[in-house]
């Protein structure tokens, strides 16, 4: 592949695309809406042909364990390939929206989803657990804070001692939303220098190698 | 013909591009800056010894899904992983790279087998360690928990684009007695356990600065600065003038904000 496809194509591609979206972001003309809302289906097309790319490395990934036959392995490997085969056919023959298809999803995948998700609440509990192993002041405050925050969402706590309540009220109404919009703000001003160096070609580091 | 409530918006963006510009010039032309030094960029080497060291695999999370802003938060991530794959080519420590998005596994793909012919060491990248887990977020971290048991994963490396199942990667890796090194450039509430579960972390603009860090070019090097000009500006010129004025009960700011 010559320099010229490899690095300025894309490169263009990603200047022009990336300049006709802010510049249409105040307007509302018609021509530049359009365009704009095509590049935006031209991103979903060449996402969903990206996901032939992810099921081709999963049957690499999980292929060489097959073919060994790994011990402890090549078991889960049949099952993570023989389940896409058979969703992948399912969805293909009866359609996403078919009552085989939707049946399978939450046999299959949304019982699984769902366990993973309530994993959530555990890890959430460990993190904590090691976050309030307090050494510091800060850590003093954090804790005994975040209790009575806690402490004011039980609506026994919150009948029993009205000031309580009030000071959560006033944690979470003014330092929490002045910090919180501090971080906004942050992020917002970081993702607008981050897109600068993306469309001026300043950073190229999605484009793996640098000519 | 102008859409409302979007025009300050767009003022403002153009103002910062204009003067990112300028300055990235400015930088280029010689003018060199005193960088905050971030110490987790020194600890992304040192995770990277210490799997030498013990001969076990650097795992490099680059992210779930594309949800919206996260697409910039990911371009930051792609920094990392360049530097991460070019040190773990250059010292022979094998680098399990997992995504949660098949158009950015084809990105990831791209960079760590560069980073294998740029360090000379071809024969480093392995088409099996880039692995595409799944697009959902909670089967991603499902794969990565099995990944980090499995595998015996000594550093972990978690960017890019996460949402819920944060909790989850961070968790798992702190199970697993890894250094973790983690960082995300979008907001969410879920920022606070990359304080809690990691040895280091970027957050917010740090993961955006972290990119001109790296490349030490001096063009990059100058939108750091312009951050910091900006955000002296916000400051300065919005945040104190507007809150005094809404204050006196005068809302030219706010009007001037809305147009």
């Amino acid at each position: 592949m010559s320099v010229v496809l490899r690095k300025y194509v894309p490169l263009l591609i990603l200047g022009v695309s990336g300049f006709l979206v802010i510049f249409a972001f105040p307007l509302n003309w018609g021509v530049l809406s359009g365009v704009t809302t095509d590049l935006g289906n031209w991103v979903s097309i060449l996402a969903s042909f990206a996901l032939g790319i992810g099921a081709i490395n999963l049957f690499i990934v999980h292929g060489k364990p097959i073919m060994r036959r790994e011990k402890g392995q090549w078991i889960y490997s049949v099952a993570l390939l023989s389940t896409l085969i058979i969703v992948f056919l399912v969805g293909s023959v009866y359609g996403v929206k078919g009552s085989e298809y939707v049946f399978l999803y939450s046999i299959l995948i949304g019982a699984g989803l769902l366990t993973l998700t309530s994993l959530r609440a555990f890890f959430m509990f460990t993190a904590f657990g090691r976050a309030y192993k307090v050494k510091t002041l800060p850590g003093i405050l954090m804790l005994i804070t975040s209790i009575m925050v806690m402490m004011w969402q039980v609506p026994l706590f919150e009948q029993i001692y009205l000031p309580l309540s009030d000071f959560t009220k006033w944690m979470l109404d003014t330092p929490y939303v002045g910090v919180t919009r501090a971080i906004l703000m942050l992020s917002g001003l970081g993702l607008v220098v981050m897109v600068f160096k993306l469309i001026s070609s300043m950073d190229k580091s999605w484009m793996g190698r640098e000519e | 013909m102008f859409v409302e409530g979007r025009v300050s918006l767009f003022v403002l963006m153009v103002a910062v591009y204009g003067l990112a510009y300028l300055v990235s010039q400015w930088s280029k032309s010689g003018k060199t800056w005193n960088l905050r030094k971030l110490p987790a960029v020194d600890a992304i080497v040192e995770g990277i010894g210490r799997a030498v060291e013990l001969g076990k695999p650097v795992h490099f999370s680059a992210g779930v899904d594309q949800g919206g802003p996260g697409n910039p938060a990911r371009a930051a991530g792609y920094t990392v992983l360049k530097y991460v794959a070019t040190n773990c080519a250059q010292r022979g420590a094998r680098l399990i790279t997992t995504v949660g998005k098949a158009d950015v596994y084809a990105i990831c793909d791209q960079i760590v087998k560069e980073a294998a012919t740029v360090s000379g060491n071809p024969e480093w990248y392995k088409p099996e360690d880039v692995r595409f887990l799944g697009e959902d977020q909670w089967v991603y971290s499902a794969g990565m928990m099995e990944l980090l048991a499995k595998e015996q994963v000594v550093t972990n490396y978690i960017f890019g684009y996460h949402r819920g199942s944060l909790i989850i990667l961070l968790e798992a890796g702190r199970q697993n007695n890894c250094f973790q090194i983690s960082g995300m450039a979008q907001e969410a509430g879920d920022l606070c356990f990359l304080a809690i579960c990691s040895d280091y972390w970027l957050v917010l603009e740090e993961m955006v600065a972290i990119g001109a860090y790296l490349s030490g070019e001096p063009e990059q090097l100058g939108t750091v600065v312009t951050q910091d000009y900006v955000k002296i500006a916000i400051i300065l010129g919005i945040l104190i003038p507007g809150a005094l004025l809404i204050t006196a009960g005068i809302d030219i700011f706010q009007k001037l904000l809305m147009l």
